[in-house]
């Protein structure tokens, strides 16, 4: 038999095995010094050329009057919850309604200083996404048109306003809120502000028959106002203040009667024809059904079930609490 | 190079490469790290402040927000190269640079606002987006932050990418340089160490070069401390001592191997790769007759030398087919190998590769065995087998094998021969699917299901057509499974065995057998079958109509149910005897016994027995005929009643006619008396008494004659309903007035041809009958109905079968005893003794005769009886008979009459009477003195009696009317038998006149006639 040691028997000494070894070692060495960011899209600049923004910026597109139908169409709405998000509800809503009408519209953002109302009565914004309050007001002042009402979550084309106290309130009715500091919505907001006026109105109350009252801009504040035990009372929108009387964060005192919802308007110089059109499409829509898939986040909205068409004497009993407390005032601007 | 110097190198690459790859990978991690970190500080610094810039954006607030860009820019120490912020429509709004804004981030802002097909960019989620390289070395990554989703509102933040690499490099280079360093000193002393652990290992190498095949190796002067080494050491000492140990024992194996090679019983030769032989075995070589000595090294062919038993052809040695291929080999079962010397022996032989274990052929071995015997048995098996096919192939029969799904395997030459197919077209078919069966599906299904039900165990037989060459075969078709050593059902046989003959024989045997069942089934009479135990083994349909009970409730019971006593009880009795004693009473003869129906009613019968063949099994049988002799008898009692009523009515005929004759005379003389002596004082009451007399005898008679049918009747259509009206009063007055009469007269029923007195005297008999039999009172009811009398209604009735009125008298009297009831209708029968004439009923019984129908009895006695008289209903209008106005006689004128008459004193009675009407009167004694006087005596009419010896009345009257047409006829007559009337005898049959006769009536009718004699 062969010995076993011939095949155990050591193979001479292989120098090629070191080399294999030394290249290895610069490769990584050269792989690591290796600038590792990718040489590929990157644009070669140079910062030095300088322009004015100015001479870049577009011009302002004049209005057509040939044309009428081929002008955008802008879109105003009121802050709701924040602008991102109203922002895309709206826009949401403007694409349906460009598909449907044929038009072009466009969202426009009102700045701080500025109101809806005035937007929609001074024509920067033909249409607009406008409380009760809101509209009467441009109503009042310019002659704006109402194109449809929002249907709320329980189906109706009419909102509350609701009092609210903590859980723990010794205020049980609304006649017991006189002397108790109360929070309001927007100075501007139907329920956050005219309703409630009105439902004090009826038991006699004003608001200077309260120890305080404060504008805290939105029904959301109000709540956290009531929550943080800033104020006693909170006078707020109806679904608000169910959603946190369902958590009992809020016990809730008084409901209100229905008053006409929110809804969207024209300027008066939109012609009838896009008017209609624009409320033919609305009325159309099924924001829980058919159209759900189009919009953004609509069943947060006050017009959570679509649209119903709006007239004016929708509006004839709010107008006269509006006209009594001061909030319009009869005619319109010319 | 040593191992300890390759180990040495190893370690330093494995250590600088594991540098390498970290450093490397820290330096790839510091940059993702530096660029996640960039994305987070932008969306933090995006969300931080995007409201405060979107408003701002609204609000147009430009300045404020370039301020607050630029100082954003400027605080961050270069790593921010710049931020801008772009409108809702994408246009730059502010931005951080001092002078202008750079061109080349102009052409990156996007143009397009609120684009519907524009992707959704979700505000605050920072994307890098471009890379710009500035001022040669500094390269810019953009990240742009949507602040409002759906418009181009964009926060762009740029990030300086060369602070951050010039951070990293530095890093990564200290890192580096430390790892090489650290490196190499571990290397060093790697080497140094290792160096001192493989000393020992260097020792052992120098022990092992010294190794030489033979030697033990000794490893006692390897000195360690080192345990592994010292262990080493031990094993490598127990390994090369087991290697040894195992080279013995493989040496030990390998003789082993080689002894048990030459003990095999099999022979075994080896060659090499080139077919050389190597090895012999011993059986190989006493097989070949080669030693191993010899053959070593030879080609195998050389010493292994095979041809075929049957051919005696060479065959081919394997071993080129063997080392070429690499394949075993078998020869084939005929090979023969002739050794050395010659001697043949049968071997079985295979031969395959030696391989090594590179699986290369190293050589072949061939393995053959001597099974000269086993080949001789086979071959007589075979034999066996070919003479079995023979037989199986001359048989007529088919004979199958088959698979378990019923796959033909084998089959005899009878069925192939049958279809005229061959085998192969036939084996390895299913049964069912053969030619011999698919002329019908059915027939297809049914094999199948034969074989199926063989191969699940059970044998099955079944009868069925085949198809052949001349059409369709009946074949009884036996399936047979056959079982395996374990009881499996390995194989289905199945015969098939021609039964179209028997077939037909059966066929007709059972139409032989159908066709008897019928004929004794057809016959009136019962046939019956006992055993010897006298239970019924068979008996035919009659036998259930005669005896009431069906098949199912006689067959297997004993005989004796359909018998009454005393027989019942000793039926058994009577077999027996005979049985033992052989002695024959009634069988083989036939006799009259009684028979008893289901109902319990006992009927007579005519019982003939015979004893049939015994049995196969020696079973006595006895087959017995009943013929019903009800009917029968009640056809002798009617006729012996006809006959007894017949004989009756001959005899009171002919005491009727001779008083008729007497009651004639006195009549005569009586009137003679009356014409001559009439002023005689007191002499009309005697001639008037006679006269009532003579009339009761007349009555007499006429009762007699009725009931003896010699009367002559006056038949006439009588309707019923209005006869009873005419005689209402009188049946009222018939009885006592405890009896009421009650009728219920059909308006539907028709008219009837009878004589209407004769019709009122039966009905008054009925009457009268009835009355008596309720002393006490009751009711008695006439019902008319009409009815039509079936075959075996009016059969039991004695009547035709046609429609009839009824006329049923019922009353609620005491009823008519058994024995009464059957002798009821004889004349002078009666139950009230010497009060009655007893010819009522009897007279009742001959009117009804002579109508046509018959009288029926039904009675109970306690409850009353019931008289139904069945008249043929009457359909025909009756023929006309102008009835003859009677007149006054006319006295005669001196014509010549001769009177005929056996009767002395008729004769004078009759001669004086018609002198004294004026007549000139001749007289004979019977028919041939008449044709004598006749002959010289010539007369104007004859008056002649019927009945007279040697030439009656009809006779004389015939002979007149052929010699001397001109002389008027009279018959006169006191029996009414209508015999030797001709047609041509009617009309003076019908005219008779009946005795006694009145002067007058006599009279009036010589004078018709002689009146009508001169009108003509």
């Amino acid at each position: 038999m062969t010995s076993v040691f011939e095949h155990t028997r050591f193979k001479k000494p292989d120098h090629r095995n070191i080399l294999r070894v030394l290249l290895a070692l610069t490769f990584s060495i050269f792989l690591v010094s290796c600038n590792d960011t990718q040489n590929d899209e990157i644009e070669s600049v140079d910062p030095s050329i300088r322009i004015n923004l100015l001479d870049i910026e577009e011009p302002h597109t004049a209005y057509n009057a040939e044309d009428p139908l081929a002008n955008t169409l802008h879109f105003g709405f009121e802050l709701r919850n924040s602008i991102q998000e109203d922002a895309a509800q709206y826009l949401s809503l403007l694409t349906y309604l460009g598909e449907e009408t044929g038009y072009t519209f466009k969202l426009h953002f009102a700045a701080r200083h500025s109101s809806l109302t005035e937007d929609l009565g001074n024509n920067v914004v033909q249409l607009g996404a406008i409380g009760a309050l809101g509209y009467l007001k441009a109503k009042s002042r310019f002659g704006v048109i109402p194109v449809v009402r929002g249907l709320s979550s329980n189906d109706k084309a009419e909102y509350q306003s609701f009092f609210v106290v903590r859980p723990d309130s010794a205020v049980n009715t609304l006649n017991d809120i006189k002397n108790h500091s109360l929070a309001l919505g927007n100075k501007d907001s139907t329920q956050g502000h005219l309703i409630p006026r009105i439902m004090l109105y009826k038991i006699g109350l004003t608001l200077d028959d309260l120890a305080s009252y404060q504008f805290t801009g939105s029904h959301y504040n109000c709540l956290q106002a009531v929550l943080l035990k800033e104020t006693q009372v909170c006078a707020l929108q109806d679904t608000l203040a169910e959603q946190y009387a369902e958590q009992g964060l809020v016990r809730i005192i008084k409901k209100s009667e229905y008053y006409p919802s929110s809804g969207i308007a024209t300027n008066k110089n939109v012609p009838t024809e896009i008017i209609e059109k624009i409320r033919h499409a609305l009325v159309r829509l099924h924001p829980l059904s058919e159209h759900k898939d189009r919009l953004y986040g609509w069943e947060k909205t006050e017009m959570s079930h679509g649209f119903i068409t709006a007239r004016e004497e929708d509006y004839t009993k709010l107008y006269h609490w509006a006209l009594q407390f001061g909030f319009v005032t009869s005619g319109s601007e010319k | 190079m040593k191992f300890s110097t390759r180990l040495t190198v190893i370690l330093l690459s494995a250590f600088s490469l594991l540098v390498v790859i970290s450093l490397f990978t820290v330096r790839i991690e510091l940059s993702v790290r530096q660029t996640a970190s960039q994305k987070i500080f932008a969306e933090t610094l995006a969300q931080g402040m995007s409201n405060a810039i979107i408003q701002d954006v609204i609000d147009g607030e430009r300045a404020k927000l370039t301020t607050l860009l630029k100082a954003i820019t400027h605080k961050d120490n270069g790593l921010i190269e710049y931020i801008y912020v772009s409108d809702m429509d994408g246009h730059v709004f502010a931005h951080s640079y001092s002078n202008g804004f750079p061109a080349f981030l102009v052409k990156h802002s996007p143009q397009n606002t609120q684009h519907p097909e524009r992707p959704q960019k979700s505000s605050g989620t920072a994307q890098l987006t471009s890379k710009f390289r500035i001022r040669g070395d500094d390269l810019i990554h953009e990240y742009e932050l949507p602040l409002i989703t759906g418009t181009d509102a964009t926060l762009y933040i740029g990030f300086n990418q060369a602070t951050i690499a010039q951070v990293i490099n530095s890093s990564s280079k200290g890192i580096l340089g430390l790892g090489l360093l650290l490196a190499t000193l571990i290397t060093i002393a790697a080497w140094f160490i290792i160096k001192r652990m493989i000393q020992p290992i260097n020792h052992f190498t120098s022990i092992l070069k010294q190794y030489r095949s033979d030697e033990r190796l000794d490893f006692s002067s390897q000195k360690t401390t080192i345990p592994e080494i010292q262990l080493l050491s031990s094993v490598l000492q127990d390994v090369f001592s087991t290697h040894n140990h195992h080279e013995i024992t493989l040496e030990k194996q390998r003789r082993h191997l080689e002894v048990t090679l030459n003990s095999i019983g099999d022979g075994v030769i080896t060659t090499d790769a080139k077919g050389k032989i190597t090895h012999l075995n011993p059986v190989a070589e006493q097989l070949t007759g080669w030693s191993i000595a010899e053959a070593k090294g030879l080609p195998v062919k050389t010493i292994f030398t095979v041809i075929d038993a049957t051919t005696r052809e060479p065959i081919p040695n394997p071993v080129e087919e063997v080392l070429s291929s690499g394949k075993t080999v078998y020869l084939s079962n005929h090979t023969t190998l002739i050794s050395k010397d010659g001697t043949e022996y049968q071997i079985a032989d295979s031969a395959a590769p030696i391989r090594s274990e590179e699986n290369e052929i190293n050589g072949m071995v061939l393995v053959f065995n001597d099974v000269s015997e086993q080949y001789h048995l086979r071959e007589t098996a075979k034999n066996m087998q070919q003479k079995s096919q023979r037989m199986l192939d001359d048989m007529q029969t088919f004979v199958g094998l088959f698979k378990t799904d019923g796959t033909l395997t084998f089959v005899n030459k009878a069925p192939i021969e049958a279809l005229g197919f061959t085998e192969s077209e036939l084996l390895g078919k299913k049964l069912w699917a053969t030619p011999w069966f698919d002329y019908s599906t059915e027939i297809q299904s049914k094999i199948e299901s034969e074989c199926e039900t063989a191969a699940s165990g059970t044998a099955s037989i079944c009868e069925i057509y085949i198809n052949t060459l001349d059409g369709l075969r009946l074949i009884e078709l036996t399936s047979r499974p056959l079982f395996d050593q374990y009881n499996k059902v390995s194989e289905l046989i199945i015969e098939g065995k021609e039964i179209s003959i028997q077939h037909a024989a059966l066929v007709t045997v059972q139409q032989q057998e159908i066709e008897l069942k019928e004929i004794l089934n057809s016959l009136e009479n019962s046939v019956i079958t006992i055993d010897q135990n006298g239970i019924i083994l068979s008996l035919n349909l009659a036998t259930e109509i005669m005896f009431g009970f069906s098949s199912e409730e006689m067959l297997h019971q004993n005989i004796s149910m359909l018998m009454p006593e005393p027989d019942k009880s000793q039926h058994d009795g009577y077999i027996a005897r005979y049985l033992k004693t052989g002695e024959k009473h009634i069988i083989g003869t036939s006799r009259e016994v009684a028979a008893q129906r289901k109902n319990k009613t006992s009927f007579p019968i005519n019982l003939s027995i015979a004893e049939l063949p015994r049995t196969d099994n020696n079973l006595r049988r006895f087959v017995g005929s009943c013929q019903n002799l009800t009917k029968i008898k009640l056809q002798h009692a009617q006729l012996q009643q006809a006959q007894k009523m017949d004989a009756l009515g001959k005899l009171v005929g002919g005491i009727a006619h001779d008083y008729n004759n007497i009651l004639g005379i006195i009549l005569g003389y009586n009137e003679l008396i009356t014409m001559k002596y009439a002023n005689t004082d007191g002499l009309s009451r005697y001639t008037s008494n006679i006269s009532q007399a003579v009339k009761r005898g007349q009555d007499l008679t006429h009762r007699m004659l009725a009931f003896s049918k010699r009367e002559s009747t006056k038949p006439q259509l009588v309707n019923i309903q209005e006869s009873f009206n005419s005689q209402k009063e009188m049946l009222s007055n018939s009885g006592t007035s405890r009896v009421s009469i009650i009728y219920n007269f059909s308006t539907s029923t028709g008219p009837i041809w009878v004589d209407p007195s004769e019709f009122e005297d039966a009905i008054l008999n009925l009457t009268i009958n009835a009355q008596h039999a309720m002393p006490d009172g009751g009711t008695l009811t006439f019902t008319t109905t009409s009815i039509h009398l079936s075959k075996m209604e009016a059969t039991i009735l004695g009547l035709p079968e046609n429609d009839y009125v009824k006329l049923s008298i019922t009353d609620t009297g005491s009823g008519i005893d058994e024995d009464t009831r059957s002798r009821i209708f004889e004349p002078f029968f009666s139950t009230k003794g010497t009060d009655n004439s007893g010819l009522g009923l009897s007279q009742v019984y001959a009117f009804m005769e002579r109508a046509g129908g018959t009288v029926d009895l039904y009675s109970q006695p306690g409850i009353g009886t019931e008289f139904s008289l069945y008249f043929p209903r009457h359909l025909d209008s009756p023929p006309t008979r102008t009835l003859e106005v009677l007149h006054t006689s006319t006295p005669g004128d001196g014509e010549r009459i001769l009177v005929v008459d056996d009767e002395p004193a008729l004769r004078e009675v009759a001669k004086e009477i018609l002198e004294i009407a004026g007549y000139r009167v001749l007289t004979a004694t019977d028919g041939l003195t008449a044709l004598s006087m006749l002959t010289t005596e010539s007369v104007d009419l004859i008056l002649s009696d019927v009945i007279m010896p040697n030439m009656d009345g009809y006779q004389l009257a015939e002979k007149i009317k052929q010699q001397y047409p001109s002389i008027k006829i009279q018959l006169a007559s006191g029996f009414s038998d209508d015999r030797h009337i001709t047609h041509a005898d009617e009309a003076l049959h019908e005219n008779r006149i009946s005795k006694p006769y009145t002067s007058s009536e006599l009279l009036n009718r010589i004078s018709i006639l002689l009146e009508k004699g001169k009108r003509q």
